[in-house]
């Protein structure tokens, strides 16, 4: 296996001894925001981001604009994104 | 005395007294509270969730949507633009158009800063919500706030936390003459009495956080409210006698000796 090169693209294939990697499986590793914490992750859509938190959200935000909870499949995060994960707290 | 049920923009309520679900040891507790309140309008606010302690319980799992009105607040903004992004978040979180809108003047008194409220009002009664915004007793400010949108207003009847009770009776009392709409009291009350005053003025509603929370036993002090706030609203309807400096008696002197 070959893993490289560069800090946020990662190259991932099978190769033999002293042969180049022709067929890599690109996987890109973002950098974003997730509630005022960096965090790095492969995931793609908001759908695949809180699944791997383990979160159940009330409400998500990305750069200050609100995602429907229908759109959480479908919309793309891109690198330096700035999400925002809420919840109903107790309060007065 | 039937038929006196509390209604905003359409939506009944049962119970005059609203609570809040701060300040409690944990939502075992903040369930049986809210239970022992017989209140089914309850507030809740919005925060990030903990993105690394998957463990930490959901609120909504202990306060079921379905039995309660979850009014979500704007508690802790400062800005207009703060209170806005909350109240959007709330209602994307949440199940209706209900928000207690806070816009805060000041860390110490936590009094509204009233400006910014009027401004956040005017924009989010634009966007369809239904603004109950936490406000001071000025009677003006309350009819400002009419003015600008609001379903309700929620003067303070002391500083929120601060358990002083009804501080300025008179002005909740022209509050409730200046405004065409329902009166909630939000904030101030301490103990049983407190939320009594404020049903006798002829408010609608009573919403109590740390009164309940904050008691020794929070249980009995949210039964204890719930009573209050009943008898205080059939005073009102009952019409109180006026007051008197001197006696009249009440027992009779014909057929004296």
């Amino acid at each position: 296996m070959v893993i490289g090169p560069g800090v946020n693209d990662f190259f991932i294939g099978v190769a033999n001894p002293g042969e180049r990697v022709t067929n890599p499986l690109r996987i890109r590793i973002m950098k974003i925001t997730v509630n005022g914490e960096g965090l790095r992750t492969s995931k793609t859509t908001i759908a695949g981001l809180i699944e791997e938190l383990g979160l159940r959200p009330g409400a998500v935000e990305v750069n200050l604009v609100i995602v429907s909870r229908k759109d959480y499949g479908t919309f793309r995060l891109k690198e330096g994104d700035s999400v925002e994960i809420v919840n109903f707290v107790g309060g007065g | 005395m039937e038929n006196d049920k509390l209604v905003i923009k359409g939506i009944e309520f049962k119970s005059r007294l609203w609570v809040g679900t701060g300040k409690y040891k944990d939502f075992e507790e903040t369930a049986r509270a809210v239970e022992a309140s017989g209140a089914d309008v309850v507030t809740v606010a919005v925060r990030r969730v903990n993105i690394t302690d998957r463990k930490s319980g959901n609120l909504l799992d202990y306060i079921d949507p379905k039995k309660y009105k979850i009014l979500p607040n704007t508690a802790g903004c400062y800005t207009v633009e703060d209170a806005l992004r909350y109240a959007r978040l709330a209602r994307e979180a949440g199940v209706s158009d209900l928000i207690k809108l806070e816009v805060i003047g000041d860390e110490r008194t936590l009094f509204p800063d009233v400006c910014g409220l009027l401004k956040a009002t005017e924009i989010l009664a634009k966007e369809g919500f239904i603004v109950l915004p936490y406000t001071s007793d000025d009677p003006i400010t309350a009819k400002r706030l009419m003015d600008a949108g609001a379903a309700a207003v929620m003067p303070m009847g002391a500083p929120i936390g601060s358990g002083l009770g009804i501080r300025n009776p008179y002005n909740i009392k022209i509050i409730l003459e200046t405004v065409n709409a329902p009166v909630i009291v939000d904030a101030g009350v301490g103990t049983a009495s407190d939320a009594a005053v404020a049903m006798e003025l002829g408010c609608d509603a009573v919403l109590i956080n740390t009164g309940i929370a904050g008691a020794k036993d929070p249980i009995a002090m949210a039964a204890a409210m719930k009573h209050a706030v009943i008898a205080g609203r059939l005073a009102y309807r009952a019409g109180r006698i006026t007051k008197k400096l001197y006696a009249t008696a009440s027992t009779p002197f014909e057929g004296m000796l």
